[in-house]
């Protein structure tokens, strides 16, 4: 089976694109932090056609049934879904962006039609590559006026070895619509990831979308989000971090560029033992956005003196009528807190996890699914624990 | 039930607080310590909790004979030391609830009891928290978060209701209160006297003594006991202050 025309003439055009920017690296701003070298040195090879369209197929079949209506591949999309491809994730800038369709065969859209409501949350399961591949994963979320959808992405894997997960997801939030999404990105020991979440939110539309950056060695997902009409309101919640050898990376670009849109970022990190969080995270607010709200807030947490965290907040704003607040701090967890609930008989390993765990709470209690909260309550006990 | 033999303890910074303090409780009694600002008051209970940031540089304390000195902070509370907090530290995002549940379950276990399940838990934080008057809708809240000095303090007692302590610590249990809180505060505590629990009172005025009658009252200056007495020396203490005490002696 051979590709669609559209996706060639893609592909044609990310590979221009990917021959003139090259693999990004410490020169390059916006990868400051994160080498790009590990992955170029693991020389991992992309996974073909066959194995893609395979693993596409078995992701949707495992979409609850009652969902599975709206979830398709790449083989038969009406040209208008179909030009929602690459269309709010630019090339310009994103090597991996571009490298993402280069390798691409086939990936998934959900479209939701106008005013319709799915009601089950549709979780793709993407697992984890085999050793040695690099795997391109590319989703469509498109959410017609007044759509309400819940999309789940979850990339996990038991075991250590190198990989490459590229994964790049669009969404699309058009008049009115809803969307939550998460993304849950657990891969195991040793895997590199690197990820893209472009999202733009219309007209009243909301879009609320979570990110759980906690498994890997390497890891770094750029969130960008454009309210693009007045009324749109975005929110982001962030949890990144875990212990020992990992890098994880969320770099969130957020342009207001219609008036009245509101966007909120929350991004907590819990770090422990030699692992690095960094957290870039930019407002834009244009000339014409006026009465703009926006805020954003970095929290860190360092379980111990081998762990570290960059973080850089910005704000670039274009016009006086805005209200917009940003923050990060960066602590230890409190010792009377910890003497306290030792002093009710709470051994230390659990007073800690405790703690931790509280001060992820309000992110991990607004998940969107039952099964992603297990997860990520197991990943920040793991942090305290090195289990 | 608990005897202190002389016990020098200086913070880690390096200042000596406590310069050869003894003091012996007898199971079922309640002994308040009186004393100014900075004579040690907070640093003794603190030292008998197992915090951190102090150092020990002579004495010993023996709870029902074992060393105490000896102990993490947990397994002191295991072994039946309890200490109200003069400031209750607030934990945004652990129900009251769920800490109460997991500190008692704790507790429990480490006494060779089986854990309650969430029924059985139920039933006793209602009747622990009826003692102390404090709504079911502050169970379910954050620990101390939002809630008044007062309100805080019930939930120390409350604590204390549900650990089932042999030694209490209060320290300054009654600072902050209002004429109500402090008697629904007492009460609670009065609530829990008997003849296997023993209470160390620590607190700057008189009128917690006036709720909560105690069987010694010492004063403590300087890093030491400097005097012992009955409860009429509680009432001597607000009368003159502290100044005579040293004086005399």
């Amino acid at each position: 089976m051979s590709d669609q025309p559209w996706l060639a003439a893609l592909r044609a055009r990310a590979a221009e694109r990917f021959a003139a920017d090259g693999w990004p690296d410490r020169r390059t701003e916006h990868w400051k932090y994160t080498p790009v070298a590990p992955i170029e040195r693991a020389r991992l090879a992309p996974v073909d056609a066959a194995a893609q369209r395979a693993e596409v197929q078995a992701v949707r079949a495992a979409v609850a049934p009652e969902a599975a209506d709206f979830v398709r591949d790449f083989s038969d999309l009406p040209p208008a879904v179909q030009a929602g491809i690459g269309r709010v994730a630019a090339l310009e800038g994103h090597a991996f962006a571009a490298r993402n369709l280069l390798d691409l065969h086939d990936g998934l859209v959900i479209h939701v039609p106008r005013g319709v409501r799915v009601a089950a949350p549709i979780v793709l399961a993407w697992g984890t590559p085999a050793v040695g591949a690099a795997r391109p994963v590319r989703v469509l979320v498109l959410a017609e006026a007044q759509a309400e959808v819940t999309v789940i992405e979850r990339f996990d894997g038991d075991g250590e070895g190198a990989a490459l997960t590229n994964a790049v997801t669009e969404i699309i939030a058009r008049d009115g619509a809803q969307v939550r999404y998460a993304k849950a990105q657990l891969e195991r020991d040793g895997a590199f990831h690197v990820g893209r979440v472009a999202i733009e939110a219309g007209r009243d539309a909301r879009v609320e979308a979570h990110l759980l950056n906690l498994g890997g060695a390497l890891a770094r997902t750029e969130l960008d989000v454009a309210l693009v009409a007045p009324g749109a309101d975005v929110a982001l919640k962030g949890l990144f971090g875990g212990r020992g050898a990992r890098h994880q990376d969320q770099h969130v670009t957020v342009r207001h560029q219609s008036p009245r849109a509101t966007s909120d970022q929350d991004f907590r990190g819990v770090l422990a033992a030699g692992a690095r969080g960094v957290f870039t995270g930019l407002v834009h607010v244009a000339a014409g956005a006026h009465h703009t709200r926006a805020t954003q807030q970095n929290r860190n947490l360092l379980l111990d003196a081998g762990a570290h965290v960059d973080t850089r907040p910005q704000l670039e704003i274009h016009n006086d009528d805005v209200q917009c607040s940003h923050g990060a701090t960066t602590g230890r967890l409190d010792a009377t807190a910890l003497f306290y609930l030792r002093s009710r008989g709470l051994d230390a390993t659990t007073a800690r996890q405790l703690l931790t765990l509280a001060f992820a709470a309000e992110l991990t209690e607004a998940l969107p699914d039952e099964a992603l909260r297990a997860l990520a309550l197991d990943r920040l006990r793991d942090a305290i624990t090195g289990g | 039930m608990i005897e202190i033999k002389n016990l020098h303890v200086r913070t880690e910074g390096g200042a000596e607080i406590l310069k050869g303090l003894d003091l012996s409780i007898p199971a079922g009694q309640v002994h308040a310590i009186m004393g100014p600002n900075g004579s040690g008051k907070s640093t003794l209970s603190y030292v008998l909790a197992g915090r951190d940031g102090y150092e020990v540089t002579a004495g010993s304390v023996l709870f029902k004979g074992q060393d105490l000195l000896a102990m993490a902070p947990e397994e002191r509370a295991h072994a039946g030391i309890f200490l109200g907090l003069q400031y209750p530290v607030e934990i945004p995002g652990v129900s009251n609830a769920y800490f109460l549940r997991t500190a008692v379950n704790a507790v429990r276990v480490a006494r060779g009891l089986p854990a309650l399940d969430a029924v059985a838990f139920m039933a006793e934080m209602r009747r622990a928290a009826k003692v102390v008057e404090l709504s079911t809708e502050m169970l379910k809240r954050d620990v101390n978060v939002g809630f008044s000095g007062g309100e805080k303090k019930r939930n120390e007692i409350l604590q204390l209701g549900l650990l089932d302590p042999e030694f209490a610590i209060l320290d300054e249990t009654d600072s902050g209160l209002d004429i109500d809180a402090l008697s629904v505060v007492a009460r609670g505590i009065n609530a829990h006297r008997g003849p296997g629990r023993s209470f160390l009172v620590i607190t700057h005025y008189q009128r917690l003594l006036d709720h909560v009658r105690p069987d010694v009252v010492h004063v403590l200056q300087g890093g030491r006991i400097v005097k012992t007495g009955g409860p009429e020396l509680a009432l001597e203490l607000e009368a003159r202050g502290y100044g005579w005490v040293t004086e005399g002696a």
